[in-house]
């Protein structure tokens, strides 16, 4: 059976404070698949994953975007999320006051029916199962979301994230930066034990280790807002030795 | 309750309150010399805050009373009496005048007095008189006059030396007959190394209608004595609040001031601690949540005059719709308080583009040899949060709740009384609801 999940991007056209950055970026992914994009500083890979998270400040001038089938772009970035997709940031929000559990548990409730909310004992077993998987400490739970937690502590907490909210389409920006070895190693076995047909990812990196871990099914390569290359993994290892510039010359020859 | 016996603001009423509760000579002089205060004086003029339409042309002040049997309380305050149980001592009265209490057993033992001022009179003079308007004068404004003219209900708590009340003592002023004016008076002396802790609740239902309300808290707090006193107000949205709350410490005393305030249509809630022993303490930890078109007036001083006095005060608060917030803080150390402390922080958080925050945080220093400062921030919602909590599926609502109870936390966290931060935090909840 053909897998229903799937994020379609046609042509996406996306400006910020007037200067546009993502020059028509086509892209699929489905249920299952595993892709990584890469591209040199500046060359619009967050910007991608937060117009297709619907922040405010990115905007979208042209083209289209469907999340198992729905007009992606026409929702408010509550509902986007709640339809399946989830971006884990490069830069996680600091809230204070706010504890990861409770957040979690208000993010959990949100994909429910009024009346159907999680029980605290189902919430709590999940919860302390997927941190352990983390390898986080379940004092986690109780420390306010992000607030002054290490780089590495925060991209873990953004895969805890991922792992109780089970989206559809996950975005990872950036997750492996800022992870020492052995962090890297446990948060990219937590992505992959969430892996399955219900999930595709969309893995944003500069890095080849993380890949390493991920099996990506296609590299992309972001340049100046538009996707030059696409390969399968070999790509990645072909640019970690070779670097941009051979792409740039081979953009230029063609 | 019957139209003759309620009494209205005149000098002939003034005359007829001080009759009906039967007061002496002593107390009535005080009345009449503030009624006279109060038809001399104009009304204050506030930087900011506006009493225009404040209407005290014969407003009714009083109207008798009786205690009343657990099913006459209102909804609100059987719930409190349901929730409770056991945990504090509990003095209700509604419409000033109707009375219900249920005391725990340890006030009586260790010889604590609670009771309404007529009481006190009767049985207690010799303790009341000396502290009665110590700390709040008859004739600081008009509105102060306007209290101990007006004056009839409120409560006179007594602390013997050394005693320590385990069980919070809780106040609950109820205003349930539309238009009835309110001012109530609780006056607390701690003895001697003496330690209660008071909670005052404060609610009215207006039936869209005018309520004055102008009410003075006076804490005595004697060498080595503590008092931590609670304050929640949710007045009724016609309702004018006229608060004033002081403290006068003694040597090594402490006062500690929990507050939350949601209620009214305009309110000026000031608090005020006279740090005059050496050594003595006082804090002030509160929240405050303005929504509709009310407008809340919160001072707090912290005035230090002895030597080795600390203080701290945090306030945090939220403004929805077209709210406004006049925040007055102010850290003043005299000449001669030497190795003073004092700080201050305020947060106000906007909901809403219309709301306004005028932070007034002022630090006025007359010694050399202290340890003082202020923060002072308001902002709207982060966008940035906002949108990293919308991101997870968080509706708008949803994601505002989290941040607003989030931006509250850090100084409900500070209130040790856990009833109190419920009931903060019910509120708040309502107030996001809407
Ligand atoms: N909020 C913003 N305001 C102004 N310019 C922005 C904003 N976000 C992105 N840009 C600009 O858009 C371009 C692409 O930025 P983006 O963050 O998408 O790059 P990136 O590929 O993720 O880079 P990196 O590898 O450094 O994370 C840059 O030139 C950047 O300065
Ligand atoms: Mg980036």
């Amino acid at each position: 059976m053909a897998s229903e999940v799937f994020l379609k991007i046609e042509d996406l056209h996306v400006e910020v404070e007037g200067n546009e950055i993502l020059k028509g970026v086509s892209l699929e992914i489905k249920g299952g698949e595993v892709h990584a994009l890469m591209g040199p500083n500046g060359s619009g890979k967050s910007t991608l994953a937060y117009a297709l998270a619907g922040h405010p400040r990115y905007e979208v001038t042209g083209g289209r975007v469907y999340l198992n089938g729905q007009d992606l772009l026409e929702m408010e970035p509550d509902e986007r999320a709640r339809a399946g997709l989830f971006l884990a940031f490069q830069y996680p929000a600091e809230i204070s006051g706010v504890t990861v559990a409770n957040f979690l548990r208000t993010a959990v409730n949100a994909r429910r029916e009024k009346g159907d909310e999680i029980s605290l004992a189902e919430f709590g077993k999940k919860l302390r199962e997927q941190m352990e998987r983390l390898e986080m400490d379940p004092s986690f739970a109780s420390r306010y979301l992000n607030e002054g937690f290490s780089g590495g502590e925060k991209k873990r907490a953004e895969i805890l994230q991922m792992a109780m909210l089970e989206p559809n389409i996950a975005i990872l920006d950036e997750t492996d930066s800022g992870l020492d070895i052995d962090a890297l190693r446990i948060v990219a076995r937590g992505v992959n034990a969430l892996k399955g047909p219900n999930l595709g990812i969309l893995c944003i990196t500069h890095y080849q280790r993380i890949l390493r871990y991920l099996e990506p099914d296609y590299v992309h390569i972001l340049l100046d807002g538009r996707i030059v290359e696409s390969g399968g993994k070999e790509l990645a290892e072909t640019l970690e030795e070779k670097g941009y510039d051979w792409l740039r010359e081979q953009i230029g020859a063609n | 309750m019957s139209v003759e016996t309620a009494i209205t603001l005149s000098a002939k009423g003034i005359a007829a309150l001080s009759e009906r509760l039967g007061e002496p000579e002593w107390l009535r002089a005080k009345r009449l010399s503030a009624f006279e205060a109060y038809e001399r004086m104009a009304l204050p003029a506030w930087d900011r805050t506006d009493l225009a339409g404040l209407n005290l042309d014969a407003i009714t002040i009083y109207q008798d009373g009786r205690a009343m049997g657990d099913d006459e309380l209102p909804e609100a305050l059987k719930a409190i009496a349901a929730k409770r149980g056991d945990e504090a001592s509990l003095f209700f009265q509604v419409d000033g005048q109707c009375t219900w209490s249920r005391p725990k057993e340890e006030l009586a033992a260790k010889g604590v007095i609670v009771c309404d001022f007529q009481t006190a009179l009767k049985e207690h003079e010799e303790l009341l008189r000396p502290h009665y308007m110590s700390a709040v004068g008859f004739d600081e404004d008009k509105l102060t006059a306007l209290h101990y003219a007006a004056v009839s209900s409120g409560w006179f708590i007594y602390v013997p030396k050394n005693t320590v009340v385990e069980a919070p003592i809780e106040l609950r002023s109820y205003g349930q007959t539309p238009g009835l004016g309110l001012f109530s008076h609780i006056l607390v002396v701690a003895e001697q190394g003496a330690e209660v802790t008071v909670v005052h609740g404060a609610k009215s239902d207006d039936g869209g209608v005018q309520r004055v309300v102008a009410n003075i808290v006076e804490i005595c707090p004697k060498e080595g004595a503590q008092v931590r006193f609670y304050a929640m107000q949710d007045w009724g949205r016609e309702t004018y609040n006229y608060t004033l709350r002081r403290s006068v410490l003694a040597r090594d005393a402490r006062t500690d001031w929990y507050w939350g305030d949601f209620g009214s249509r305009l309110s000026r809630s000031h608090i005020k601690s006279i740090l005059s022993g050496t050594g003595s303490e006082s804090y002030s930890y509160g929240v405050f949540f303005g929504d509709g078109e009310q407008h809340l007036d919160l001072g707090i001083t912290m005035l230090h005059e002895g030597e080795h006095t600390a203080s701290d005060m945090e306030s945090k608060g939220i403004l929805d719709d077209r709210a406004r917030v006049v925040y007055r803080g102010l850290t003043d150390i005299e000449n001669g308080a030497r190795f003073a402390s004092g700080f201050q922080r305020e947060n106000t958080m906007l909901l809403s583009e219309e709301a306004r925050s005028d932070a007034i945080p002022g630090l006025e220093i007359d010694e050399t040899e202290v340890q003082a400062g202020h923060a002072a921030t308001t902002g709207q919602v982060d966008p940035v949060q906002l949108f990293y909590l919308m991101s997870r599926g968080l509706r708008r609502h949803e994601a505002l709740y989290l941040l607003v109870v989030g931006f509250l936390d850090a100084v409900l966290g500070r209130m040790p009384l856990e009833s109190f931060r419920e009931e903060l935090a019910a509120h708040i909840d309502g107030k996001m609801a809407g």
